[in-house]
Order: structure tokens, then sequence, then C-alpha cells
């Protein structure tokens, strides 16, 4: 059994096409995740634009989905009005809530076609585009087992952890690890045991660096990370892959590659086979539930 | 009245007309093997003497993957080959490729320019 992970947007904030930032790409969060025929899609920032028009390359026959977000805010959830699968009567669509009852997702992403907002309303969208939640399925997409755990960041953000036999695929965007250790920047730093618990043993984490730590420091509060943090966070809790996402407005790929640089330094000081790589629109990774050849593109 | 040499307009005329060609340049074993430009929509890369980029590693597979044109982008992708596609530490499944992308296949490395 096999669960492909593919980046169509990795940028944080907002969208930022140019010829600076076409390698790791400027599309806002969209991410896919795809075991045989269910399709679960993380986040619909700009990058599910391009999400929308593959799947429509791809099969003739409907697309059924299920539409996981983080929260609410602009860049996870801008790109819906441009995916073109909803426009289609014949596909399906499922919009994840937390729990029973909670339609919140649901109603944002349909509020933002409000007329103010935008020029076709949500009414106009011809698939079956529906409000549910994870409980209604036991917790399963498919063969895939999802739980979700509440991150800090302004107004609140989901994480997602993805479990296919041994395989284990975390999407912690959008989330403020705090500086907690003896001397603060120096030492390897405590995450939240609940975080560590969440990300325990994954074979991929993507996960929000958007900052170093002196950016973190001018901007507290402002619900991102360090990706220091995050490495530390990733160390302890034996990660073997680590995606940083939610790349930072004003990076060039080359200031993504520093980063990346220095992370794998970091890496290195603690003694840790980690592997650190910055998320790339375009890139699928492929992970299989068994051993042998061809296995895990974490088995690295 | 024009800013540029006559001579220079008829260079930057051509240059701008010159078509953009999406290039492997193919290294193995430390020597560079030859050049490739991609063309048509669909490219074979494999061990397989008819391969139309053929590998030399002994890692190789026989058909090792593809290399498509979707909507503007070569994407190489992985024809179930026992060593992969490594784009740096990373395995990948299939990748949209970017200039100076530098892929491994067994010890073959192929890298992406784009030559005008
Ligand atoms: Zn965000
Ligand atoms: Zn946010």
């Amino acid at each position: 059994m096999d669960l492909f992970v593919k980046f169509w947007g990795t940028r944080g904030s907002i969208p930022t096409p140019g010829e600076h930032t076409s390698r790791y790409g400027g599309n806002t969060a969209c991410v896919e995740i795809r075991q045989g025929e269910t399709l679960i899609i993380c986040d619909a920032g700009s990058g599910i634009r391009e999400l929308g028009d593959d799947l429509a390359s791809r099969s003739a026959q409907p697309i059924t989905g299920h539409l996981l977000l983080s929260h609410c805010h602009w860049d996870h959830i801008q790109g819906f009005p441009f995916f073109s699968p909803a426009y289609q009567s014949e596909n399906r669509f499922l919009i994840h809530g937390r729990g029973p009852g909670d339609d919140r997702f649901y109603r944002f992403l349909s509020g933002q076609m409000a007329s103010d907002y935008f020029p076709i309303s949500f009414k106009a969208l011809r698939a079956d585009i529906r409000s549910s939640d994870l409980a209604a399925t036991q917790g399963y997409l498919g063969k895939v087992r999802v739980d979700h755990l509440t991150l800090e960041h302004p107004g609140g953000c989901l994480g997602y952890s993805f479990r296919l036999g041994s395989i284990k695929v975390v999407y912690m965007t959008d989330v403020e690890l705090p500086f907690l250790g003896p001397s603060g920047c120096a030492d390897i730093r405590r995450a939240p045991s609940d975080l560590v618990e969440f990300v325990n043993g994954a074979d991929l984490l993507i996960a929000d660096g958007q900052y170093n730590d002196q950016e973190y420091l001018e901007r507290r509060g402002w619900g991102h990370s360090s990706c220091f943090s995050t490495v530390d966070l990733a160390v302890a809790a034996g990660v073997k892959h680590l995606s940083l996402f939610h790349h930072d407005p004003t990076r060039s790929d080359y200031d993504v590659d520093d980063l990346i640089d220095a992370c794998r330094l970091r890496v290195s000081g603690h003694g840790s086979s980690l592997i650190v790589t910055g998320a790339r629109e375009g890139v699928e990774l492929r992970y299989t539930d068994s051993e042998g050849p061809g296995s895990a593109v974490g088995s690295l | 009245m024009s800013l540029l040499s006559r001579e220079s307009e008829a260079w930057w005329r051509r240059a701008a007309k010159s078509r953009v060609e999406p290039t492997l340049v193919h290294l193995y074993d430390g020597a560079l093997i030859g050049q490739y430009t991609l063309r048509g929509l669909e490219v074979t890369v494999g061990r397989e003497a008819t391969s139309g980029l053929v590998l030399l590693s002994s890692r190789a597979s026989r058909h090792h993957a593809r290399f498509s044109y979707r909507r503007g982008a070569w994407v190489i992708v992985d024809a179930d080959s026992r060593h992969g596609i490594w784009l740096g530490p990373v395995r990948v499944h299939s990748v949209s490729l970017r200039e100076g992308d530098f892929l491994q296949l067994g010890d073959d490395i192929l890298t992406y320019t784009l030559l005008r």
C-alpha cells in the first residue's frame, strides 16, 4: 500500500509569484495526500487551483475528495473559488470539521464567496459539497487513520497526522513553538509534550518554519515558529524527514536554501540523522507500507 | 531614435526569438556523458537501450523513469525503479523540474538546465 504526498503550495501568508521564488514556489498552502482512491487535501491556499486542474487531467472519473483545513486564515482558503472540480456536478467534496456539528470550516469556505468578495456564489458550485467530520468515519478516510491536534496560533489551528500501517505523515502548519530551554536560543529546546507525542516517529513532518530566531523574537505572538525550534521538536520526536513549510513571503529561493543549511548544521550539532528540506511546490513523495525494494522515501 | 545600434538590435531580436531548450546534462562516474534536449511530450529514461535517454549505472533500472511535459513544465516520474529518483537527500516519486535541478538515478546524474 502506497501513500503519496504532493506539495501544491508551500508559501506562507500571501502568494509570491516571480522568478526568485520559482523553485520552492509562490502558491500558498495546499498539500495532497493520496492513498488508492482516497484523496485528502490539506488546506485550500492558492496551490489548490493547480491541483484542481491536475485532478481533472488524471481521469474522466468523478472526483471524491476530503478537504481538511488547518484553519481559516486567508492563505489557507483563498484558492477554493478557483478549484475547478468544485464546479463539476459529478464531483463530491467533504469539508471536515473537528467534531459532530462543527461546520465552521464549511461556513468560512462558502462565506468568502459572498458577493462582496467574489463574483460567483458558493451556490453556483455544482459539485456535491458538504460539511462532515472525522468522527463520522471513526477517524478513518479510506484506509488512512487521521488524527488532529489543536496548535498554538492566533484563532487556533489544527495539525493532522495520517497513518497507513507503519507510515506516519504529519501536516502541522501555522504553529508558534515557544523557546523553552535553559538558555533560550542555543540549547536544544523542549517542545510541549503533546506536540512531541503527536509527531513522534513520523516518516515525514511538514511543519511551520517561517522564521529564524531573530525574526521570531521580533514577531512573538504572530503564530509562527523559528525553524530552529521546529528542528528541535523533530529531533526530540525522532522524526525522519522534516519538510519546512509556510515559507516567509520575503524569502527568495536562495534565502530558503540558506535557512535549510542552517537547520542542517543545527541537526548535526545535535548528533541527529534528521533530514531537513524546504517544502517545494511540484515535489511528490511516495511511502510504501512494506519492507523491501522501492520502499519508503522516509527510509533514508 | 533607437537606443541600440543596428547590430545590437538585430542580435537582441534573434535572442528574444530563439527558443529555450530544456536540456539534461548527463554525468556518470565523474565524466560528462552528453547533453539531451527534452522534446515532444514524453521521454523515457532507463538502462534499456531503447530508452530516450540511456542510463549507464548498474543501479539504474531498465525502465527507470519518464519525463513528461505537463501544463508548461517538464516533470520526471519514477517508473517503479529499484533505487529511485533522488533530489538532494530525498527520494522523490515525481518532481516538476526547475533550472539547476540535480537528479540522481542509480549512479547517473542528470542536471536540468534551460539553454537558449
Ligand atoms: Zn498561514
Ligand atoms: Zn494562520
